[in-house]
């Protein structure tokens, strides 16, 4: 067993006024070591759910009602938050959908990207600025010494999810999740996004669970690819069988549908 | 801080002044109630009352008594007070430090006191200490702080005496004090005895000026607190992996202080106006306590002294306040 995250049978749901509805109905998803793995749904199919269940930010209303989350061989569910907290960032971090509201407006890139360091890597204040440096370089952004003392109000959206991509790989994590990321940007931009994870993820060795609706996205990008519908996942194979000869009906529809405005582009 | 900001603040200073002047100086003339007839002794003549009339100017017109107590001010003479024959501007700074003291403790008190509750109702939201903090909060928005003061007075002062109820000091202490900061100066040369007393004083006259500021800062911060934590940089930092006390006031708290530290720079306005009737109940010796001395006596130069003191009060208030907005909010900061 090389999966770094096993979900198993997962069922999932929101429970409000005394009423119980279901979102993720008996989910199976595997993520191998050094995979980047698309995960495609509509709105609504339960995507972000299980992203939040993976990450343990789950509301209070939702709950996991069977099955189990396995990462590295522990069960996900079953642990406390301060058994979770440790996780966070060092094992298991997040690239988030809106760049414009994910980094924190009255704090300075530079404290932002270094405070994860002083938690999860024990460096001192001098040692992760240097890292923190360091880390901007990896992500293609000119003239960091600037930027760390800059706000993130004074960056634009493209460079504020470079921000938030340094951040995701800072402490060397086993997975990431990218939730849209590049949803929120304009064509131009996106294009360098994606080719800065994948290029970022070849050089670390993490895997990748990659949440979008957008299958051009994630032909660019992508080894592995389920299709999430309707709390089921209705069809997981390696992105080129999935696009040369997908197998359930929905993904067929979905095809079809889309063909006309994605290029199937794997190779590079 | 920018410096052509902090200029540009202190240009607009002297209009305003001006204008304060003028409408109080206008007011105090219109209004009915004549010093003189507060000051001459049972069967004084006609004469006497011209003659002190014209003593102190009141026989002129308005324009011209104003341009002519105007000038003097320009060279920082307010006059002499009309019921107590001392310099205006003396008598004003022997009893402004007591009241910023006064004031002082209680916005201390209070932006401690509802940041504290904020936070609290917030960490434990839609529990029972959220409920006591919001009864609470509702409690002191309800209460004003005179009725507050008598309440202390009649508890603690009365019923069960554990504090003095009037004055600044006892009596019986000789203070060898230099300037009238009493409780800064007592603290800096290190007499707790005396800085013990003085605040045993304070205490009281304190807590009822700052409790209804307390509400007012707890309710707007807990509200702002509570939009805040849903904003998506909350997420990324439970995601990071930060305890959820950090999350609350480090990514939290200070996003949330915006709104609330320019609401409690009008509140901080009403916590001076306070001071008059919470100064007065405790027999406090400062300019708020005066006030009501000064206005009952028809004493014009100090009642026009008074006033100009408390606008500037305002005025540096609505300053550091504006600043520490600034600081506080890295946007518009750089303007």
């Amino acid at each position: 067993m090389n999966a770094v995250l096993d979900v198993q049978n997962l069922y999932l749901g929101v429970s409000q006024n005394n009423r119980y509805s279901p979102i993720l109905n008996g989910v199976n998803l595997e993520i191998q070591r050094s995979q980047i793995h698309g995960l495609v749904g509509e709105s609504g199919a339960g995507k972000s759910m299980l992203a939040k269940a993976i990450l343990g930010i789950l509301p209070n209303s939702t709950t996991i009602n069977k099955g189990y989350i396995h990462f590295k061989g522990s069960d996900l569910a079953g642990m406390s938050r301060y058994e979770r907290r440790q996780l966070a960032s060092r094992h298991i971090a997040m690239i988030p959908q809106d760049p414009m509201t994910s980094l924190n407006p009255v704090r300075r890139i530079g404290s932002q990207l270094g405070d994860v360091l002083r938690l999860h890597m024990k460096l001192n204040r001098i040692l992760a600025q240097e890292r923190v440096l360091e880390l901007l370089n990896d992500v293609q952004i000119r003239d960091p010494k600037r930027v760390v003392h800059q706000y993130p109000f004074e960056l634009s959206g493209g460079m504020r999810q470079r921000v938030l991509i340094a951040m995701a790989f800072s402490c060397k994590p086993e997975l990431i999740i990218a939730d849209e990321p590049t949803t929120a940007l304009d064509v131009t931009v996106q294009h360098q996004i994606l080719q800065l994870i994948k290029q970022l993820q070849s050089e670390t060795g993490t895997s990748v669970l990659f949440i979008s609706h957008d299958l051009g996205v994630i032909a660019k990008i992508c080894d592995y690819v389920s299709i999430l519908h309707s709390g089921n996942i209705v069809e997981m194979q390696s992105a080129i069988n999935l696009f040369q000869n997908p197998l359930n009906k929905y993904t067929k529809n979905l095809l079809e549908i889309t063909s006309h405005y994605y290029r199937f582009e794997n190779a590079d | 801080m920018s410096f052509p900001f902090l200029l540009r603040r202190l240009v607009l200073v002297i209009p305003t002044l001006i204008g304060v002047s003028i409408i109080v100086f206008v007011l105090l003339r219109v209004v009915p109630g004549d010093p003189i007839m507060m000051m001459i002794p049972p069967g004084a003549t006609e004469d006497d009352i011209d003659h002190l009339r014209q003593l102190y100017g009141l026989d002129k017109p308005i324009l011209e008594q104003y341009f002519d107590w105007f000038s003097e001010v320009l060279k920082g003479d307010f006059g002499t007070s009309i019921s107590l024959r001392q310099d205006v501007v003396e008598l004003i700074l022997s009893r402004l430090p007591a009241t910023i003291e006064l004031a002082v403790a209680a916005m201390f008190i209070s932006v401690i006191l509802g940041t504290l509750l904020a936070l609290i109702g917030t960490f434990w939201s839609n529990r029972w200490p959220e409920i006591i903090v919001d009864g609470f909060t509702g409690l002191n928005q309800a209460i004003p702080d005179f009725l507050w003061g008598l309440i202390f007075i009649l508890v603690l002062g009365v019923l069960w005496p554990l504090l003095p109820v009037s004055g600044r000091i006892d009596p019986r202490i000789s203070l060898d004090l230099v300037s009238q900061f009493y409780i800064a100066e007592s603290l800096i040369r290190g007499e707790f005895s005396v800085f013990l007393t003085l605040i045993k004083h304070m205490i009281m006259p304190a807590i009822a000026l700052a409790l209804p500021l307390t509400a007012v800062i707890s309710r707007s911060l807990k509200a702002s607190l509570r939009e805040t934590m849903t904003q998506d940089y909350i997420r990324m930092a439970q995601i990071k992996g930060f305890g959820p006390w950090r999350i609350l006031i480090v990514e939290a708290l200070r996003n949330a202080m915006i709104p609330t530290v320019a609401l409690s720079g009008v509140q901080f306005n009403f916590l001076l106006g306070g001071t008059v009737l919470i100064e007065r109940i405790f027999s406090y010796p400062g300019i708020g306590n005066m006030s009501i001395g000064a206005v009952i006596d028809r004493d014009l130069p100090l009642i026009q002294g008074l006033i100009i003191t408390f606008a500037i009060l305002f005025i540096i208030t609505n300053l550091v306040i504006d600043m520490s907005y600034r600081t506080l909010n890295p946007r518009v900061r750089n303007e």
